[in-house]
């Protein structure tokens, strides 16, 4: 077992913890500095997959701004917990149903998987450069799709 | 990891534990400079802003006042950690420290020049100062958790303040850089300053600054308001907010972010040095001299703006960071493309 | 273009800042240098002699009674012919000044027909406790020309 897989196996228990906190927590800012976490443990993990940009990325954008933007509206509420009032008729047996689905879905995804030793990524895998290139050749026209969706988004409201 | 031009006599780093070793060893000796270069740079501006105001500044304590900051570190660490009633005991104590490890973390990437060509680092990524803008995001989070945690309102006002300054100076601080890779065309710090130029007769390193001023202008505004200081303190306006996120800090916690935004100012400083002025490169002086001296010029810089400006109003701060510095940083882009396809 | 003069007071604020950089502070290092002080400060109190010798104070009280806040004490006694201490028929036995309640206002000053009570220019009064801040008469009291200064260059006396 080599450090990668040392950290690889902290970063998912770190990240699944940040999820089970996000669900588990009363209190709402609890809940955000979990999502924090995940969205950390998950940009450790891209950097083990080589990818040096999305990692970057991803600290910067949404733990760096979005949740800095959630945490912004919940700071405003207090250290106030929430409390569960009123129980919704048959929550414990819909939800059962839910997690079953999922659960089997997850399964069925991952029946046929078959694990190997990845391939040694060529050198400029992950860096800006090959990220930019793939941007602005093969992928040109989903990107500029998306950036006019934000535009209109960002306009629009 | 440190790069050095010699050969490798111990066969030290191509031995894996060896490797560890030296880079454990390596990043203990940065931390231990760091924090101290941080104490003189808060020596320096009080003497700074001192000589400003025409008086001498802190001069009592040891020969010309050069201890006053290990009397004032030592006294911090023995007085209280007062925490107040009703405060989040977990993020008032851990706020601190993330305003800490996200200005130290930086440095990983940061190359400091040491001798002619030999440079060292801690970590050598594709990414480069990517990272640093990266962690140093992570410093709203201690300011605003300082402030929500501390249950006093003026703390959570300045928390806000914080976030919603560093928010909007972090597009206009990234896009300041976006020229700077065009030009250079590698986000790596040491091929930033290693960019050389062909004119003519003259071959050799040039300061970035020459060829993208207002990315510079940019990038220094951003900066000065990144590391929360005058005339972009709102977050702990001292008039307005008592201390804002610091009010209710004290002792070793307080010290902590005080060392936070001083080291910030040294980070940034040596960032600009190293972005736009060429970093270690300078006529004749050894490297570590020429990096020192550009630090040394530009933390001034900081200091001489904390003299001389007022503090901004908050819809000015906005006004200046989405309606000036934004739409500059996007003409600065589109211009330097525009060029930069031409030229080449 | 309105942005252009803005950028250029700015520039004229950075210019004013480096330049008093350079200028000769104005700090005076206390407590190595002092700052001089007026003619008419009020300071310490002295009681002054005559230059035979004799003490002024003739016990009359008049300062106390012109005090506002009360700190200062006079016991008089008489005069006789083998111990005379002031010209008049009586002198001070007792002289003392409460300094934690003087306010120097200068009124005993003011109040003394024989000019014996002044205020001189000393102000580094402070001490570490209540007690020593009772100014006795031996500690006010001028030194005689017969005997060694008290107080000529030295600071300020506890």
């Amino acid at each position: 077992m080599g450090p990668a897989t040392i950290v690889f196996w902290l970063a998912s228990a770190v990240a699944l913890a940040g999820g089970l906190g996000v669900v588990l927590f009363k209190e709402p800012i609890r809940n955000v500095l979990s999502l924090v976490l995940v969205m950390l443990s998950l940009a450790v993990l891209f950097l083990l997959l080589s990818a040096q940009f999305v990692f970057a990325v991803q600290v910067i954008v949404y733990a760096g701004a979005v949740m800095v933007l959630f945490l912004f509206v919940i700071t405003l509420l207090g250290p106030v917990r929430e409390q569960g009032t009123v129980r919704l008729p048959w929550q414990i047996f819909i939800s059962a149903v839910v997690i079953a689905a999922f659960a089997g879905f997850l399964v069925a995804m991952l029946r046929g998987v078959s694990y190997r030793t990845p391939d040694a990524a060529d050198p400029i895998f992950g860096s800006v450069q090959s990220i930019g290139v793939g941007l602005f050749t093969d992928y040109l026209f989903p990107f500029e799709l998306t950036s006019i969706l934000l535009l209109v988004a960002a306009v629009g409201c | 990891m440190i790069r050095l031009d010699t050969p490798d006599p111990f066969g030290i780093y191509s031995n894996p534990v060896g490797h560890w070793f030296v880079v454990v060893i390596a990043m203990l000796l940065l931390a231990f400079v760091l924090i101290t270069a941080t104490a003189y740079v808060v020596f320096f501006e009080r003497i700074a802003l001192g000589w400003m105001q025409r008086r001498p500044g802190p001069n009592r304590v040891g020969p010309g006042g050069f201890l006053q900051l290990a009397a004032d570190g030592v006294k911090g660490l023995f007085k209280e950690g007062f925490a107040p009633v009703g405060v989040d005991r977990v993020l008032f104590v851990v706020a601190p420290g993330i305003a800490v490890a996200s200005v130290l973390l930086g440095w990983a990437v940061i190359p400091v020049g040491i001798w002619g060509s030999i440079t060292y680092w801690i970590s050598d990524l594709n990414i480069g100062i990517l990272l640093v803008l990266a962690v140093s995001s992570m410093n709203v989070y201690a300011i605003m958790l300082g402030g929500w945690a501390s249950n006093n309102k003026y703390s959570l006002l300045g928390g806000m303040r914080a976030a919603a300054q560093l928010i909007s100076y972090e597009m206009a601080m990234g896009l300041s850089l976006v020229p700077v890779f065009l030009i250079v065309g590698s986000l790596r710090l040491q091929d930033i300053v290693g960019f050389t130029v062909h004119w003519g007769p003259y071959s050799g390193p040039i300061p970035l600054l020459l060829l993208a001023p207002v990315s510079f202008l940019i990038y220094l505004v951003a900066a000065v308001a990144e590391t929360n200081r005058a005339p972009f303190d709102l977050p702990e306006a001292e008039q307005e907010l008592i201390g804002g996120f610091l009010t209710e800090y004290s002792g070793f916690r307080f010290f902590m972010f005080y060392l936070a935004e001083y080291l910030g100012v040294l980070t940034q400083s040596t960032l600009i040095a190293l972005l736009f002025f060429g970093g270690w490169y300078l006529p004749l002086i050894p490297g570590a001299i020429a990096l020192f001296i550009k630090v040394v010029l530009l933390v001034f810089i900081f200091i001489w703006l904390r003299g001389t400006l007022p503090r901004l109003r908050y819809d000015m701060l906005m006004r200046l960071g989405w309606k000036a510095l934004l739409p500059l940083g996007i003409a600065n882009v589109l211009v330097t493309s525009i060029l930069v396809v031409l030229l080449s | 273009m309105s942005v252009f003069s803005d950028v250029a007071a700015l520039l004229v604020g950075l210019k004013t800042t480096l330049g008093e950089t350079f200028k000769p502070h104005v700090t005076v290092q206390w407590p190595e240098e002092k700052s001089v002080r007026s003619e008419r400060y009020r300071g310490r109190h002295y009681l002054r002699r005559y230059d035979n010798g004799l003490e002024r104070c003739i016990g009359c009280e008049l300062c106390a009674a012109a005090c506002p806040v009360g700190c200062i004490l006079v016991i008089a006694a008489e005069n006789t012919a083998e111990n005379r201490v002031s010209p008049g028929e009586r002198y001070a036995k007792v002289y003392e000044i409460n300094m934690l309640r003087c306010i120097f206002c200068g009124y005993c000053e003011e109040a003394c027909p024989v000019q014996a009570i002044v205020l001189g220019p000393e102000y580094e009064l402070s001490n570490v406790s209540r007690e020593q801040f009772i100014y006795t008469k031996e500690m006010l009291l001028e030194p005689s020309p017969q005997q060694p200064p008290l107080y000529a260059g030295k600071k300020s006396q506890h």
